[in-house]
């Protein structure tokens, strides 16, 4: 997403809309967050009700860019039929693209988040497949054209943060031309700065900050640890050594009276 | 009476209408949801020329939050 010109300066933080206490503390928390990006979603709802404009007016009026999702799909047919209705709706061909294969996980189906990405694709879709950090799928989902890929750092909303660096560490280094970003998993700031760290170019989040006891001031921790990560990967980390290497010069090192003493 | 389901629910019909007139008559009116029937994209630009006849079942979905 970062490679393209429009969208080299967006916050590197993308953030949900979903499970804040009230909508006036997600305004807030978004504002916070700095982000860009908002993802939201698409149901059922009574036009009694307002049937989803106050929500809709509410995000409208916050001037971010949208990436709808299609949380809940679990066929290739539902996920495709969602991002036709969210292009109509919001208005852009980003899509989200969640093809759940287990309902106690909500892990991607992998088979079908393939089909449906390239079907979207063939469409003009830009698709931001949510999948699992399996190096070959993420690889067959850039090759199928996803210029971003998303894979879990653990099952959503678990906010057990990055169960498996290693996977997402070999997904960053053979894909280096696809903008990487953790969607899922992501609990607390530390997480954040990890993957940016390692060379991702971005997070989603939502229950890390939305279930957070302050939303606001967590948005804003988020909002510190994606910036800090960014820099810390551009900035080169130290090698790991195995042993102690002092700091401080050795030279001039005072009370030191020679080996022999 | 024809019988058709809007979300998930059976309801019924007088006799077949247009999906634009059924839309407005449910109460949904402006921009703010999309449709599908049968389980295909419907756009806005053809609700005019979908009649629904019975059997069908139509999704109406609306902007929600979402992670």
């Amino acid at each position: 997403m970062w490679h393209e010109p429009e969208c080299r300066n967006l916050s590197r933080l993308l953030i949900g809309t979903a499970l804040y206490p009230s909508p006036d503390i997600m305004r807030q928390a978004i504002e916070a967050s700095r982000a860009d990006v908002l993802t939201v979603s698409l149901r059922r709802q009574n036009p009694a009700d307002g049937g989803g404009e106050q929500f809709w007016d509410y995000i409208k009026d916050l001037g971010k860019r949208i990436l709808p999702n299609t949380a809940g799909c679990k066929s290739v047919k539902e996920a495709v039929t969602t991002a036709q209705m969210a292009r109509e709706l919001f208005d852009t061909n980003w899509i989200k693209l969640e093809v759940i294969g287990d309902d106690y996980n909500l892990q991607p189906d992998p088979i079908g988040l393939l089909e449906a990405t390239e079907e979207l694709i063939r469409q003009d879709f830009e698709v931001f497949p949510y999948t699992t950090d399996d190096l070959v799928l993420c690889t067959r989902l850039a090759e199928a054209g996803c210029r971003t890929v998303m894979p879990w750092a653990s099952p959503i909303g678990s906010g057990q943060g990055l169960l498996n660096p290693f996977n997402l560490t070999m997904i960053r280094a053979r894909l280096p031309e696809v903008s990487l970003i953790v969607d899922a998993g992501i609990g607390r700031p530390s997480d954040a700065v990890r993957a940016l760290e390692m060379g991702y170019d971005g997070v989603l989040i939502n229950s890390a900050v939305a279930l957070a006891q302050d939303p606001v001031a967590m948005a804003r921790a988020f909002a510190g640890a994606v910036e800090s990560g960014r820099l810390a990967y551009e900035a080169g980390v130290m090698p790991k050594r195995d042993f102690a290497s002092p700091s401080t010069p050795t030279l001039g090192t005072p009370f030191w009276h020679g080996a022999n003493s | 009476m024809i019988e058709l389901t809007l979300n998930g629910e059976a309801g019924q019909l007088a006799k077949p209408m247009r999906l634009d007139e059924f839309l407005a008559d449910r109460g949904f009116h402006g921009r703010g949801f999309a449709v599908a029937l049968d389980g295909d994209f419907v756009p806005r630009s053809r609700y005019a020329d979908v009649t629904l006849r019975g059997g069908e079942s139509l999704e109406v979905l609306s902007p929600m939050q979402g992670g």
